[in-house]
Parts: C-alpha cells; structure tokens; sequence
C-alpha cells in the first residue's frame, strides 16, 4: 500500500529523516513509533504530500505522490497534528467542503458526513462555528475529515492528544473497526495505545527506520533469543536436573525457588522451542508444571533497547570523528 | 476549484469584510462623483474614478491579506496539501474568490454612466472602455497582493507588504522621473533588474548555478549592447519604469484614447503574478 525508498528530508544544515525505507501492506493498523524528533510528523507529512521530500520517493497505492499527485492523495484520508479546522465554518460546512474537494459524489455526500460525524460522536455540533469547539471537539472532527470518502489509507497523526479517558476508549474501538477494512497509519507517544490498538509497528529514531514488523515478532525477538519461562511444582535441584537434558538448545538459564516450586527462566538460541519437550520432560517425572510460556518483552522495553541502541551508535560516530579530529 | 471559490466567498462575505470594502469603494468614488459629476457637472464618470485611483492602495491589501496568510496561521496550508487538488486550482479559486468581491462594486460603478446620461451627453463606449481598463487594474493590483499574501506568515504582514509593493508600483513615474536619462544610468538601471530577476529565480527554484548563470549572462548582455549602440540606452530606463507604471497607464482612456497594450499589460501582470503564486505555495512545501 505505501513504498517509502531513501527518503531524505533535510531543513538547511540538519537533517529530520535520511535514507528512510520500509514498506507497509494493505490493511491492518500500524504504528508510527519514536522519540520526539525523530522524524515521524515529517514521515508522514512527506507522506502525504503536505512535505515536499529532499530525495527519496513514496507510492501510495501504487501512484507516486509527487508524480500522480492527486491519485495518490484520493486514498488518503489525514489528520496533522494539529486538527486543521477552518474557524469561520460550522462542523457541517467544514466536512462538507472537505468531503467535496475529495470527490464524493453530490448524492452520497450528506450520508457520508453523517456516518462520520456519528462515529465520531460530533453529530450534536454539526452546526457550530468550528472556532467555539472545545480541544477534545476539534480532534474528533479532524478524525471525521480523515474519514469522509472512504479512504483506503487512513493516516492519524496523535489521534487521541487532548481527549478524554472515555473519549480515548471511543476512538480506540473506532480505529479497530477502521482497521478491518481499511489501512490505518496511527503515530503516538503513548506505548500502551499502540500496543492496544495496532498489529504492526514502525520504530523510527534519530530520522532512521529502528524496526519494521508486527508487534508479536517485535516481542518475542529484541535480542533474537526467545525466553521461555517456567514454573514447575518440585525443587530447584530435581529442575535442574530435567533442564540439563536440553542444554544444546539453552543458551543460559535463571533458577529461582518461589512459593508454588521453582521458577526458571531459559533463555534458547534462536529458532528453539522446546515446550513440548520440557512438558513431557516433566510430566515422566511426574511433576506439574504450573507455567509454561514465552516471555514476551513490552513494547517499551524493545523500544527503549532500539532507540538506546541508535543514540550509542551515534555517539560512537561523534566519538570516532572526534578523535580523528584530534 | 468551485469548491474553494464557494468556500473563500461564504467567507468573506460571512465576516465584515466584504461589506467593508464594497462599502468603501462606493462611498468614496461616491463621494468624488458627487463633486466632478453633480456639482461640477462633467457627465464622465472617468474623472471621478481617475482621482480615486489611490484607494487601491488600501482596499487590495484589505482584500487579499487574508487570502493565503490566514491559512499559513491557521496551519490549515497542510490539510490543503494533503487533499487532491491542484496547487493551481487552490489558487484559482482564491482569485476568482476574490475578484467576485471586487467585481460587485464595480457593478454598481458600471450604472452611473447609465444615471448620468440623464443629465447629459455621455460617450458610452469611452466611459466604459474606461471603467474595464480601472477593473484591470484593480484586479492586476489584487494579482500582486494575492502573491505576497502567499508568502506572507500573518495577515498583518501580508498587508503592509502588499501597500509597499503598491507603493512602490503607484510611485514608479515618480521613480522614473528622478532617475538620471543619460545611457550609463539606463545601463546600470538595467544591470540593476537583472540581478533582481536572478534573485528571484534563486528564491523560487533554490538553483545558485541558474541565478548566478542569469545575472552573469544578462549583466554582460547589456554592457555588449552598450558598447555597441550607446544611443539604444537613452531614456531606455525611463520608458520602460513608465510602460510598467499600472496606475498610470489609464491616462490614455481620460483622453478618449483606447490604449489595447494597457489591457495586455494588466493581463499579463495577472497571468504572471498568478503564476509565480502557484510556484511559491509549491516551494512552500519544500520548508
């Protein structure tokens, strides 16, 4: 559905994103990831073809944004981050102006604004001036412009800044609705939102792309090294024992007595997966096992690990050149 | 572009604005009608409308401060962007917006020759040739003001740049007249252009080698020129400072005379300042 290839975004002396490349498929929610400054508002913005890019190309849908200008734009449905509403409108002048410039058909108009601003719960302000809107008002309008035309793509930028809790759970629940027919590109500073509410994620740092996968493979790897974590209703010694029988497939264990037993922690070289194993291991034994799992690491551990790991990248480079200076 | 037109119109006239200028621009040619028309009796409108020709100076930065400067406040330029529509179209519409505007007092405008016949002998095609040639002008001056608005970050700023390019466009006969006519003065006027078109073109396409390459080959261009037919030079700065002076070219019309090139002036001063709008919102995006 979008292509990005080394994209490069330079404002005079710095540069806010360089050789930027992933690619995102149709369908399904994914999350735009990073530290402030990164370079995700201007990823998307450049996206979107509100940025014009230094070098690099992006295809949406197959059309260029630069080249096929307005095809490209016609699936995209965009909320900046700061919701650009027109004062001087009310909420249903607005949507209807937005929803005219995107083509949609004079018949099917009314219906679709309708259905946008009952997902979105403005229905009641439809004839309000969007000046006196209050701030959580505004951003759920931007969402409802985003919406109208039915867009294959659907890009929010900081949806849910400045709404309530409720709010948030509303929009959440619309974002998962949209996902399942639509693409949807969702950016935020808040781990847990993307966590809820997205199956894949893009990490960016420093104007480079970190990661770019689903959010399962992203927790079960970080280091590559699957953790299984297992509480078994015997003594640390006798689980010792049992765990030695699978030492090519152990990289390091962790043995600690807890209340119901022992609780071990095995990290395995890549690529193992020796549950069943361990299970019928135990059970010959008689001994129950009480927990037997994947760890799987948060998203804000891998994302502190990757962003951590750019930062000491490019201290080293700093460190490099300088001693090569000196 | 309809679109954007309906839009930019609901607008102006949703606010005050629009009832502001259309109301200023008949009190004020009102005003000076009652003295030439009704007091003095000269049944020519012209005169009137010729006396009143400054107002543009305050009415085309009212006009089009907001045109673009607005949505560069109110960040709305980047939903703009991102929506399916041409950088031309956006532009279009806002003309075309604002021209209705202006268009409405001139409609009334266009009735007095009609009121003044009553009283006494009027030149219809005169009076009126004449009235299309102060409509152009207005509209070539909103042309300009529309572009400095494009690349103006508040309205404020829009505005008083809009009255000092107009200033500097209504003073250009003064300008000219104080200028030297002797052929080195014409040269170094001329040498003087060139670099600034080459500025111009360094700020809307960023390309040093382009600028440096147009200022190096026209400066040379004119000093060749020079040296070979000195006489080409005389008063050549003079003529063309007044060919290019928007507010004087109607002269000719108070006189009964048709001047068909003052039309393709303001015409082309609109189609290029049109131009050079799109060019700017474009290179806007590249910041």
């Amino acid at each position: 559905m979008i292509e990005v290839k080394d994209l490069t975004k330079r404002y005079g002396a710095g540069t806010a994103v360089r050789g930027l490349s992933f690619n995102i498929e149709r369908g399904g929610i994914c999350g735009f990831l990073g530290p402030n400054g990164a370079g995700k508002s201007t990823t998307m913005n450049i996206i979107t073809g509100a940025l014009a890019a230094t070098e690099g190309s992006v295809k949406v849908g197959g059309y260029d944004i630069v080249e096929d200008a307005v095809k490209a734009k016609k699936l995209i449905g965009y909320l900046p981050e700061n919701p650009p509403l027109y004062n001087d409108m009310t909420v249903y002048e607005y949507l209807r102006f937005i929803a005219e410039i995107k083509g949609v058909d004079d018949k099917d108009i009314d219906d679709d604004i309708e259905y946008v601003m009952k997902k979105t719960s403005v229905t009641d302000m439809a004839a309000r001036l969007c000046a006196h809107l209050s701030k959580g008002y505004r951003q759920r309008v931007g969402i409802a412009q985003a919406m109208l035309g039915d867009p294959e793509l659907i890009i929010l930028d900081e949806p849910t800044v400045g709404l309530d809790p409720k709010q948030i759970i509303e929009i959440r629940e619309l974002i998962r609705e949209l996902g399942e027919d639509h693409t949807v590109i969702l950016s935020s500073h808040i781990l847990s939102e993307i966590q809820a509410v997205c199956d894949r994620a893009v990490i960016i740092a420093n104007g480079e792309v970190v990661a770019c996968d689903t959010l399962d493979n992203l927790s079960r790897s970080g280091s590559d090294h699957p953790v299984l974590h297992v509480i078994a209703k015997t003594d640390p010694e006798t689980a010792i024992e049992i765990t030695d029988a699978f030492d090519e497939s152990v990289s390091h264990f962790a043995i600690t007595e807890c209340e119901a037993g022992t609780d071990i922690e095995l990290t395995l070289f890549p690529g193992c997966d020796i549950r069943e194993e361990l299970y019928f291991a135990f059970s010959r034994r008689d001994i129950a096992l009480l927990e037997l799992s994947f760890k799987s690491r948060s998203l804000e551990e891998i994302y502190l690990k990757l962003t951590e790991l750019v930062t000491e990248e490019e201290e080293e480079e700093e460190e490099d050149e300088d001693d090569i200076q000196a | 572009m309809k679109t954007i037109f309906r839009r930019e119109l609901k607008s102006y006239f949703s606010g005050m604005s629009a009832y502001i200028i259309i109301a200023f621009m008949l009190c004020v040619i009102g005003f000076f009608s009652s003295y030439y028309n009704f007091t003095q009796g000269f049944p020519i409108i012209e005169i009137s409308l010729y006396s009143v020709v400054f107002i543009y100076l305050i009415l085309v930065p009212f006009l089009t401060m907001r045109t673009f400067a607005q949505e560069n406040q109110d960040k709305t330029m980047t939903l703009l962007y991102s929506l399916p529509i041409k950088t031309s179209d956006i532009v279009l519409g806002k003309f075309f917006s604002t021209i209705t505007v202006y268009t409405v007092p001139m409609l009334f405008i266009c009735l007095y020759p009609l009121i003044l016949s009553l009283f006494g002998k009027v030149n219809f095609l005169q009076s009126y040739l004449f009235i299309i040639a102060f409509y152009l002008l207005g509209v070539a001056l909103i042309s300009i003001g529309i572009f400095v608005s494009s690349m103006a970050q508040t309205q404020v700023v829009a505005a008083v740049s809009t009255l000092g390019a107009l200033l500097f466009v209504y003073l250009l006969p003064d300008i000219s007249m104080m200028l030297p006519a002797t052929p080195v003065a014409s040269a170094i006027a001329i040498c003087v252009i060139v670099l600034l078109i080459s500025c111009a073109v360094y700020f809307l396409t960023s390309n040093l080698e382009l600028s440096l390459y147009i200022a190096a080959f026209g400066c040379v261009a004119v000093w060749v020129v020079y040296f070979i037919k000195k006489e080409l030079f005389e008063g050549l700065i003079q003529s063309i400072l007044d060919k290019l002076a928007l507010f004087t070219r109607i002269d000719t019309f108070l006189n009964g005379i048709c001047d068909i090139t003052a039309y393709v002036l303001y015409l082309s001063i609109i189609a290029v300042f049109l131009f050079l709008t799109v060019q700017a919102l474009e290179r806007k995006r590249y910041n």
